[in-house]
């Protein structure tokens, strides 16, 4: 791990992304042949692609040129320690800071069964067969804009979790993305590679967070979720930069046969943040509950996009938004529900609900929307925006519950809803811990 | 000492309409005081008014609490001071459970105003001690802790959010209580839960102002005082008597008196 540390640290000093940073990024990892070719393609998608002209959110101020290509590697700072979760409580932790990977623990009964966890590079020079056969073949394309371009041609660290065929996690896996002051004005970009192979069970908690960056860092790392047939995946993530990060990223998530995910997200922290995350359930009996949480405050602008793709007969999805507005923070919410030609018998329900707690936050928009080319299905969605109400605050209030008070427990109460769909307590609790830090 | 609730020429509007035109009651701690009076006469505004709702807008008078004036505290401090309202409507609060929600309150009424809604006690043996009062409130309403499980006043009967405001107020141990038609909408064995409530609670430290229009409920929580309201104004004041005069002729017998 030093080594490639090292060796990456002195791309830090490349200006400009471009495709001798691709060759000298392959070289310090000695990346194999196919892998590179994969960045050279991404970088001919970025050099061609414009900048991406989303309706809500705007990027048209960011000047590629002006970001430090790839961030320094950096070592777990004080802050963080305290957080990691100890080694006694968890399978693995690894924790990626800026570009550079720390595998912290992993528990070796488990890796003797064949349980990886490693940062992505190292996957593929030991495991090349099983990178390949699943880098990239969640779905996440390379071209879709450019900013995938960008992560797929300069990705760096990531990580590799793979969960061998019927092998039953018990305790979670910890993967921790960290952003510090070393980043300040530069890119970061990990790759996570998930693969539970059939009939393995894990619970994964991947969590980010950022702080002490000066000049805004921009964030373009994606996720790749793989759940082999019978295999259950609790995925639980927390996005919370405290600190100023421009992201843009993706998670895409591919369900076979009878497999099944739990996918609880939260959105706290960032500047700026633009995520989709998109569940294919692509053979028969696959089933995901994409569960969403989000809190915004001050100027926060969070553009959360989560996709129902059903592309096989009987399939079974379930979707939940809910998320507060304070501040002067603006949401776009888009859900989606797409049930494919042939997937008959398949179920779905998308619901979102947005409580504002304060006149000057938005929602630009909240869009749910079905797609249905099967017949034989059941799908329904719905959508709602409310705000506090102002008798349940003076019941509370005249309790004794002071105004900040009063409106945590009717936030705690308006995302209870949610949390009952969270099969681990850890992330009930955290959730809960993220949300009520922003009503102050 | 015992404390006293004063109400003096107390005046106030809701939306621009003059609806008290100048309340005058005194209250000391360990008296009951019923205040009957027809639909429309403010006996609502006043209790709304007494703990400080937004929407109702003082225009004169003060209420002193032991000589304080409360007139510009936020409710949660008229909380904090000992007041305390038994809704006639209470509010549903989705997610919020009942046993949540009285730990939270009783944190921030008796704590150092900075409770969190899991009510995270610092203290055991508050816990504990807190958890004793709701037992004993719920068995003296008929109920058993399953109840606090349920979120609060969702889904509830009208007679069982009565009775949830009677358990909040056993609880939180007000030092001046007002009751807002707690017995409308109450079948006769709920009515007594409430009194049984209410009387455990009677003696010294309380003192409570009883909002009714039907002087059913005086039956079972017999009053020191009773107070006829009519437009705005206390008319009448007298005894137990004089709700009986009331049940005999009606209103419009006062109404007619004060013309």
């Amino acid at each position: 791990m030093a080594k490639s540390l090292d060796k990456i640290d002195a791309l830090a000093q490349a200006t400009g992304f471009s495709e001798d940073l691709i060759d000298r990024i392959a070289r310090a990892y000695d990346e194999p042949e196919w892998l590179v070719e994969r960045r050279r393609e991404a970088w001919r998608a970025f050099r061609d692609l414009p900048l991406p002209s989303w309706r809500h959110t705007d990027v048209s101020d960011l000047q590629f040129d002006r970001i430090r290509p790839v961030a320094p590697p950096s070592t777990v700072p004080a802050w963080a320690e305290g957080a990691l979760p100890p080694a006694a409580e968890a399978a693995a932790v690894a924790v990626q800071v800026d570009s550079g990977v720390e595998i912290r623990h992993l528990d070796p009964t488990l890796a003797e069964r064949g349980l990886i966890v490693t940062d992505l590079h190292t996957a593929a020079t030991r495991y090349p067969d099983l990178v390949e056969r699943f880098f990239l073949k969640s779905g996440l394309r390379p071209d879709h804009d450019r900013f995938t371009a960008l992560h797929a041609a300069f990705w760096t660290g990531g990580f590799f979790v793979y969960v061998p065929r019927g092998l039953v996690v018990e305790k979670p896996i910890y993967l921790v993305t960290l952003i510090t002051g070393g980043a300040s004005g530069a890119s970061v970009s990990g790759h996570g590679l998930i693969v539970l192979d059939e009939q393995a069970e894990a619970t994964i908690f991947d969590e980010s967070d950022a702080r002490e960056v000066g000049q805004a860092a921009l964030y373009t790392g994606n996720t790749e979720i793989h759940v082999e047939p019978a295999a259950r995946l609790n995925y639980v993530s927390f996005q919370n930069w405290r600190a100023p990060v421009r992201e843009y990223s993706q998670k895409f998530a591919r369900v076979r046969r009878d497999g099944y995910l739990v996918a609880t997200t939260g959105f706290f922290g960032g500047d700026q943040t633009r995520n989709v995350f998109t569940t294919q359930l692509v053979e028969p009996g696959a089933g995901t509950q994409n569960i969403l949480a989000y809190a915004a405050a001050g100027r926060q602008h969070f553009d959360l996009t989560t996709n129902n793709i059903h592309a096989a007969p009987s399939t079974l999805g379930d979707m939940t938004a809910r998320g507060i507005l304070t501040g002067a923070s603006r949401l776009v919410y888009q859900g989606l529900i797409r049930i494919e030609r042939g997937a008959h018998k398949s179920e779905d329900y998308l619901n979102s609900n947005t409580l504002l707690l304060s006149p000057d936050a938005k929602v630009l928009d909240d869009i749910p929307s079905l797609e249905i080319e099967a017949d034989d299905v059941k799908a329904s969605h719905g959508a709602t925006v409310g705000q506090i109400d102002q008798e349940q605050m003076f019941y509370l209030r005249s309790r004794g519950l002071n105004e900040t008070e009063a409106k945590r427990l009717l936030v705690s109460g308006f995302f209870e809803p949610l949390l009952g769909r969270i099969p681990n307590e850890d992330a009930r609790e955290r959730i809960s811990e993220l949300v009520l830090d922003k009503v102050v | 000492m015992a404390s006293t609730l004063e109400i003096r020429d107390l005046r106030c509007n809701v939306e621009d309409k003059e609806i008290l035109k100048g309340v005058n009651l005194t209250v000391r701690q360990g008296e009951v005081h019923a205040i009957m009076g027809p639909n429309g006469s403010g006996k609502s505004t006043l209790a709304y008014t007494l703990m400080g709702h937004p929407r109702y807008e003082v225009t004169g008078g003060e209420v002193l609490l032991d000589g304080e004036n409360i007139l510009d505290l936020p409710p949660d401090e008229r909380a904090r001071k000992g007041l305390f309202l038994a809704f006639q409507y209470p509010q549903e609060v989705p997610g919020v459970s009942v046993a949540n929600f009285l730990r939270t309150a009783v944190n921030s009424l008796r704590g150092d105003g900075n409770a969190t809604p899991a009510g995270s006690g610092k203290n055991l043996a508050a816990l504990a001690a807190l958890q004793k009062e709701i037992e004993a409130a719920l068995e003296q309403l008929r109920w058993d802790l399953s109840f606090t499980r349920r979120y609060l006043n969702e889904g509830f009967s009208g007679g069982e959010k009565k009775k949830g405001e009677m358990l909040q107020m056993a609880v939180l141990k007000p030092r001046f209580a007002v009751m807002d038609e707690t017995d409308s909408g109450l079948d006769i064995d709920a009515l007594k839960d409430v009194a049984r409530v209410f009387n455990s609670m009677r003696g010294p430290e309380l003192g409570a102002i009883i909002i009714t229009h039907y002087q059913r409920i005086l039956k079972y929580i017999e009053p020191d005082f009773v107070h006829i309201m009519v437009d705005g104004r206390i008319v009448r004041s007298g005894g137990r008597e004089l709700a009986e005069e009331v049940e005999a002729k009606g209103y419009d017998w006062i109404k007619a008196q004060v013309g």
